[in-house]
């Protein structure tokens, strides 16, 4: 009887908390997610599609006529593919394919130069994933001076097999960008129907997008230069490690990086992880946790904005610096995969076994 | 005297064997299913041949996995061990091959410990013992099956009564709201209400459930509760795998056996079923072996659940005594740990020992300390240095990130053992 009783209490209160005034105050996350892939998730992929595209047509007239004019304009155009592929390197989703190999450092530049000399290479083989992408071609262009580079792709013996490795490194790019963009175009409505938070959802995968890059930047483009994190390596600094150690643009990447995830979270102007965050009235240390994550990126882009343009030689000479933002980078990730996933019930680092 | 006669009359008196023999064929049936789907998801492979690294339980170290096809081996026995014992086929030498290998395959990692396995295995042990394949069988052995299923219940709701889960509606405040796309229901999971709710509902239905479906008068509108229950628990948390539906099976135990003869005949009338043969207690004729046995596998069975109170600190920080004790979905823990160790110039450097776990690992790792202290030492081994340190941070049921193991201590000082963990900084 008993049961029966609480069956049917059950029943009425499930019912009751039906009423249609309930329904306005929710947090719309399909809106959310319509609003981070048409105005964050796609210009991405468009601005890097554009600039591989254009990276592509530079590389053409360099190896047309390579000189110091014209490597200097593929230099350029370089960078700026790199700094928009800094938008869409976080996403981990299928639609984004392979563009997460273009950019693993530290560059193998015997890998690279065994693959020129062979001149039989399988880019997509896992040995070459250090051996091609942004890395290589920040090897390939800026290891040397302009004159070097130049004779390296006329006049050395291997020159015409050089040409045909850059050739194909930078036909990746621009293949894998604009295969991307397509593929997300495609996939745009199925993005916003994933709108839960379980495994597989697209909020869910944000999320873990956004801790993995998060934990990534301060391993890879901080700590691991610093000599802080290390295989079991002397602890000394190491400038070879750092992300564009050739062309020497490290700093502007990895604030550039800071800045996209901190886009992403909070979903530009629009709807993001912090208003839902808000929404859920989270907190962290008694504060609510939303702007204390704004907060904390906005820290650790002014510590990295900081940075001399000079990031190798800033490691030893701006050591406490450094050190402050290889902190902050641990608070931020802490925040992120801690604190943000478990308010939102979102299961980190996750395989597809059973849990209780 | 006169009370222990009675006792024993009770337990020995015979009664019929149906129900046991339905549980004994639905949980073949249902273990044999459960391997096919561990094993196409790959799951063998993921979690028992990959791994460069196994979290041990303490005393049982030397437990390790077999090579490839040695795991897959064992996969293959037990399947055939859970047809076996669904058809009641070499039944006794069925149960035991079964109990072991499962149980052996469950100690390798504890990163894959879940209670219902800790369930199976239990079930499967008194399936070792209890009588099979007979048209009677003493009424204990009935008794013993209803009285797992009802520790089972009891503990899981015992350990729902904290302030978090009735007072706070945590984790499932939390959980709930991830599933508003389920159909129909999904609609009401963003409500607070609730989350509290069926917070209390569930708290009720594990703690009273095994009264009702003991009692005759009950027992039916108990075990419709029971289906309704864990049917809403298999729809909102699709990652508990087949545990719903172990426990709908498996409470089939508490229904009339009146209900278990008829679904028999029904089904293998025709088919000289061996439960109609008369044969004695088997494998332990003596009652008071029986007895012997029983009381102290009951007596552990309560102990468990109740032994971290004999810890201090925060159980869910801790969690000295959180395995084996029903605790099912009981909080929402995330954690990251930075380790460092000492390297050969004498310095200190965070290692990246992502290439060391697998996601399932790590995540579990991340929110445990005996399993940190665990990879510490393998991490002592692996980099040959003396100092290891964790810096761990993890968050309980929603309540922001804390400093959980003390960094400043060297772990490799440490044991693994049941005394208190100190230096879990914050279950203090």
């Amino acid at each position: 009887m008993f049961k029966n009783i609480c069956a049917v209490a059950a029943l009425l209160l499930l019912l009751g908390g039906c009423k249609p005034n309930d329904g306005g105050d929710k947090f719309d996350r399909a809106a959310m997610l319509t609003n981070l892939v048409n105005n964050i998730i796609i210009p991405a992929h468009q601005a890097f599609s554009a600039s591989a595209a254009q990276l592509k047509i530079k590389k053409d007239s360099f190896t047309a006529n390579p000189s110091s004019v014209t490597l200097d304009s593929l230099k350029a155009a370089f960078l700026s593919a790199y700094i928009s592929y800094m938008k869409v390197e976080t996403y981990s989703f299928t639609a984004s394919g392979e563009t997460r190999t273009l950019n693993v450092f530290v560059t193998d530049t015997s890998q690279i130069n065994t693959n020129i000399s062979t001149g039989a290479y399988n880019l997509s083989a896992a040995n070459n994933i250090q051996a091609k992408g942004f890395p290589a071609l920040d090897y390939l262009l800026f290891s040397r001076s302009s004159n070097e580079i130049v004779n390296l792709f006329t006049t050395d013996v291997n020159a015409a097999k050089r040409i045909q490795y850059l050739n194909d490194i930078t036909n990746e790019i621009a293949t894998t960008a604009s295969g991307a963009t397509v593929a997300w175009n495609n996939s745009v409505s199925q993005f916003i129907s994933a709108s839960g938070t379980d495994i597989g959802s697209s909020a869910g995968m944000l999320v873990n997008d956004l801790s993995f890059s998060s934990e990534r930047c301060r391993r890879e483009r901080v700590g691991n230069s610093l000599g802080y994190i290390g295989t079991i390596s002397s602890g000394n600094i190491a400038p070879y490690l750092l992300e564009a150690y050739h062309s020497a643009y490290s700093k502007e990447l990895l604030a550039e990086n800071l800045r996209q995830l901190k886009t992403l979270y909070e979903g530009g102007s629009g709807s993001g992880f912090d208003d839902y965050l808000t929404y859920l009235n989270a907190e962290y240390n008694g504060q609510p946790l939303a702007p204390a994550i704004s907060n904390q990126f906005d820290l650790v882009i002014q510590k990295a904005e900081i940075i001399p343009v000079n990031y190798s030689t800033a490691l030893t000479n701006n050591r406490p610096d450094m050190e402050s933002l290889f902190l902050e980078l641990k608070k931020l990730t802490v925040m992120l995969k801690v604190d943000m996933s478990s308010q939102l019930g979102v299961i980190i680092n996750y395989s597809d076994n059973d849990g209780d | 005297m006169m009370e222990i006669k009675k006792l024993k009359s009770f337990l020995f008196k015979e009664t019929s064997a149906a129900p046991m023999i339905v549980f004994r064929i639905a949980f073949g049936v249902m273990m044999f299913l459960s391997l096919v789907r561990f094993a196409s998801n790959g799951w063998i492979d993921a979690l028992y041949v990959k791994p460069k690294f196994y979290f041990t339980y303490y005393g049982f170290e030397w437990i390790k996995p077999l090579n490839e096809v040695g795991m897959y081996l064992v996969f293959a026995v037990m399947m055939l061990a859970a047809v076996f014992i669904a058809f009641g086929f070499l039944y006794r030498f069925s149960a035991i091959t079964f109990f072991f290998l499962f149980t052996y395959v469950e100690l390798i990692d504890k990163t894959n410990y879940l209670n219902h396995y800790y369930f199976i295995s239990l079930v499967s042990f008194l399936l070792c013992l209890l009588p099979d394949g007979k048209k009677v069988v003493p009424r204990c052995a009935i008794l013993t099956l209803q009285i797992q299923m009802s520790i089972v219940y009891f503990f899981a709701g015992v350990a729902k009564v904290n302030a978090d889960w009735l007072l706070n509606a945590m984790p499932l405040k939390v959980w709930l709201p991830t599933k508003t796309d389920v159909p129909f229901i999904g609609l009401l999971l963003d409500e607070t209400s609730v989350a509290y709710l069926f917070s209390w509902c569930g708290m009720l239905f594990d703690i009273s459930i095994a009264f009702f479906l003991f009692n005759r008068k009950t027992v039916w509108y108990a075990y419709a509760v029971v289906v309704v229950f864990h049917i809403l628990t298999a729809i909102l948390f699709p990652g508990i795998g087949v545990f719903p539906f172990v426990m709908i099976v498996c409470a089939s135990i508490f229904l009339p056996a009146s209900f278990h003869e008829r679904l028999l005949k029904l089904k293998i009338e025709n088919r000289k079923p061996n439960w109609k043969t008369n044969s004695q207690f088997s494998i332990l004729n003596s009652q008071f072996l029986v007895i012997c046995i029983l009381t102290i596998f009951f007596t552990i069975q309560i102990a468990l659940p109740l032994r971290s109170h004999l810890y201090t600190g925060n159980l869910f920080y801790t969690e000295q005594g959180y395995r084996f004790s029903w605790r099912v979905m009981l909080m929402e823990k995330a954690g990251l740990v930075f380790f460092r160790v000492k390297n050969t110039a004498g310095k200190l450097v965070e290692v990246n020992y992502r290439n060391f776990l697998t996601a399932q690992q790590e995540k579990q790792m991340s929110t445990q300390p005996d399993m940190i202290l665990q990879f510490a030492q393998f991490l002592k081994t692996q980099y040959n240095t003396n100092e290891v340190y964790a810096e761990a941070y993890v968050s309980v049921n929603g309540k922001g990130s804390r400093l959980f193991i003390d960094p400043n201590r060297n772990l490799c000082e440490l044991e693994e053992s049941f005394e208190n963990k100190n230096w879990v900084l914050a279950a203090k």
